[in-house]
């Protein structure tokens, strides 16, 4: 490990003294200055900026437009959080508070927010020498005209970041709803945060000050997130959602299903009870839902001799309940009227009677329970075949093992390293420049595969380590010698 | 009071979860990664538990949608019912049958 490091830092050392495309008219410039910290350099080129009256608080700002010698937006588009400063979609930051670099490395954490993690965790630009090469050009106080660009562009999506990450702060009651979810892996790893309030209070710290790093380092599963809670406070407060529960109220009412009758079901007090109640519902809800479907079934099958005796009304769009009213109407008719249906008057009155109490108890007080609520979704979602979807990264452990096994497995890495490295720009000699070339080259690789798959659940953690120790070997494999990517 | 992981251990443990994962179960990952959780270094612990939250809210508000989906479908199907209910006691009224 220790030779490993070694090596590396010779490497990095070797690649920092030479630039790795130098200018001709440019000197390698010997002895490299003693390299001066990030933000005091930065701070001082915004200071001289303002002086030359080159910018105002947006210090390194630089005009947009330029060559478009980076097309590929595939990786990066700005629909799903990414960002391409060679591409930027100003309507993308309508309402966002823009920073300039100035103003974000004159204040402590958005200083470390941007330093740390922002300009890390994007896709290195593509100017001379990456984001090393950047820097090292400020830390000489002589960017480039596109170094300013980039650094323009990236302020303005620090900014967007930053500000999407301060639109929702969890509360205590949030996170504790959360944690209620027993069957959820943050359900069993909140426990370790501390019991009761405190532990609680402890998880909404560490999440929210995780929203904010998440915000900075991977976007789109930060925009999922957020989207998820606030898809979550606008399905409870909606004017929608209180006129349906007073709908489910009076329906209860006018088949005698009582909240009492129901509640006496659920006994949460112990864990040997929930699980009791859990099974019970379970098992219910599962005949319930069959019954439900059979109902349906009931009011939607389509005997064609009875279809054509209905006549729909103007208005009544197929699936609204108008439009299921009326077919209900008509075959209840058509029960009492034409035998052909097989069905009596008093029969059809007393499948309305059972399939009403049915729904009501369904859809009744129980389901404001959030363990009713979770086991009646489960079944609907089972019911739909609905499978999750893959945005931003793996969502299931299922995905992470096809991916790890598949195209992010060590051979599928190693090949495509081995391929990179038959083309004709690969430096192929072994001095430090050719060393820190080559160095630079894969870890670019590396870092758009990751952008590709990066998310923000667990299981996106979980390959995005897996990620990294697979490109670390498969790496080391095709360099011959160690790499830490 | 639990020590945190060195560098080493923490080498360790994710070459031993990186085995858990290519060639083991969900189950198997959720009881390693709990197991350590407490001497996982800070940063570490912070990703995980975001991460477990995310998919835990992202699963809320799946199932959410889909009780949404379930109650209005369950709503105009009872209100049809209904409809359907006294249209039927009107013909015995009316005594059409």
């Amino acid at each position: 490990m220790q030779r490993e490091d070694e090596a590396i830092e010779k490497a990095e050392k070797a690649r920092k003294r030479a630039p790795e495309t130098p200018p001709p008219t440019e000197p390698t410039p010997e002895p490299q200055p003693q390299p001066r910290d990030f933000n005091e350099v930065m701070q001082g080129f915004a200071e001289e900026a303002r002086r030359r009256g080159e910018g105002g608080t947006r210090g390194a700002e630089a005009p947009q437009g330029g060559g478009d010698i980076y097309t590929d937006t595939s990786l990066n588009a700005p629909a799903g959080g990414g960002f391409d400063w060679r591409k930027v979609d100003q309507l993308r930051y309508e309402g966002v508070p823009l920073k300039g670099v100035r103003e974000i490395l004159a204040d402590k954490r958005d200083s470390q927010l941007f330093n740390e993690y922002f300009l890390t965790s994007l896709r290195p630009p593509e100017v001379r020498g990456g984001l090393e090469g950047l820097k090292l050009r400020y830390a000489e106080e002589r960017p480039e005209p596109e170094d300013m660009k980039f650094m323009g562009a990236a302020a303005d999506e620090f900014s967007y970041r930053l500000h999407l990450a301060e639109q929702k702060k969890l509360e205590v009651a949030d996170v504790e709803l959360l944690a209620r979810r027993g069957d959820s892996f943050f359900a069993t790893l909140v426990k370790h945060e501390g019991y009761g309030q405190e532990g609680l209070k402890r998880a909404t710290e560490i999440a929210n000050s995780a929203i904010l790093y998440n915000a900075m380092t991977k976007p789109d599963g930060a925009q999922k997130f957020l989207a998820d809670l606030q898809s979550l406070s606008r399905n409870r407060d909606s004017s929608r959602y209180k006129e349906s529960e007073a709908r489910r109220q009076e329906i209860g009412k006018s088949v005698g299903v009582s909240v009492r009758d129901y509640e006496k079901v659920f006994r949460l007090d112990t864990e040997a009870n929930r699980r009791a109640s859990k099974d019970y519902l379970e098992k219910k809800i599962h005949e319930q839902a069959g019954k439900f479907r059979r109902m349906l079934d009931w009011m939607d099958s389509d005997n064609p001799e009875i279809g054509r005796k209905f006549v729909r009304l103007p208005g009544s769009l197929p699936g609204s309940s108008r439009w299921a009213a009326e077919r209900a109407v008509q075959k209840a008719e058509l029960a009492g009227k034409d035998y052909t249906y097989h069905l009596s008057l008093s029969n059809a009155l007393k499948t309305i009677d059972t399939n009403l109490k049915d729904i009501a108890t369904y859809l009744g007080p129980a389901i404001n329970k959030p363990e009713v609520r979770t086991l009646i979704a489960r079944e609907a979602l089972t019911n739909q075949n609905q499978r999750l979807a893959s945005e931003g990264g793996p969502e299931s452990f299922e995905q992470v093992q096809q991916l790890s096994r598949g195209a992010c497995s060590q051979q599928s890495i190693e090949q495509r390293i081995r391929e990179r490295m038959r083309e004709r720009d690969w430096p192929k000699g072994n001095t430090p420049d050719d060393i820190a070339a080559q160095n630079s080259i894969v870890r670019d690789m590396a870092r758009a595969e990751r952008h590709e798959y990066a998310g923000g659940g667990f299981f996106a953690w979980l390959f995005g380590m897996l990620f990294g120790q697979n490109w670390n070997k498969a790496a080391n494999g095709a360099l011959g010698r160690p790499i830490r990517i | 009071m639990t020590t945190t992981m060195n560098k080493e251990e923490l080498g360790a443990f994710y070459d031993k979860l990186a085995e858990l994962t290519e060639h083991g179960t969900e189950g198997d990952v959720r009881t390693y990664v709990d197991h350590y959780y407490p001497r996982l270094p800070e940063t570490v612990r912070n990703e995980i538990l975001f991460g477990a939250l995310a998919d835990a809210v992202h699963d809320l508000a799946r199932e959410e949608a889909a009780v949404e989906q379930v109650i209005e479908e369950g709503l105009s199907a009872a209100e049809a019912l209904q409809q359907a209910k006294e249209q039927i006691q009107r013909s015995q009224k009316n005594g059409l049958t």
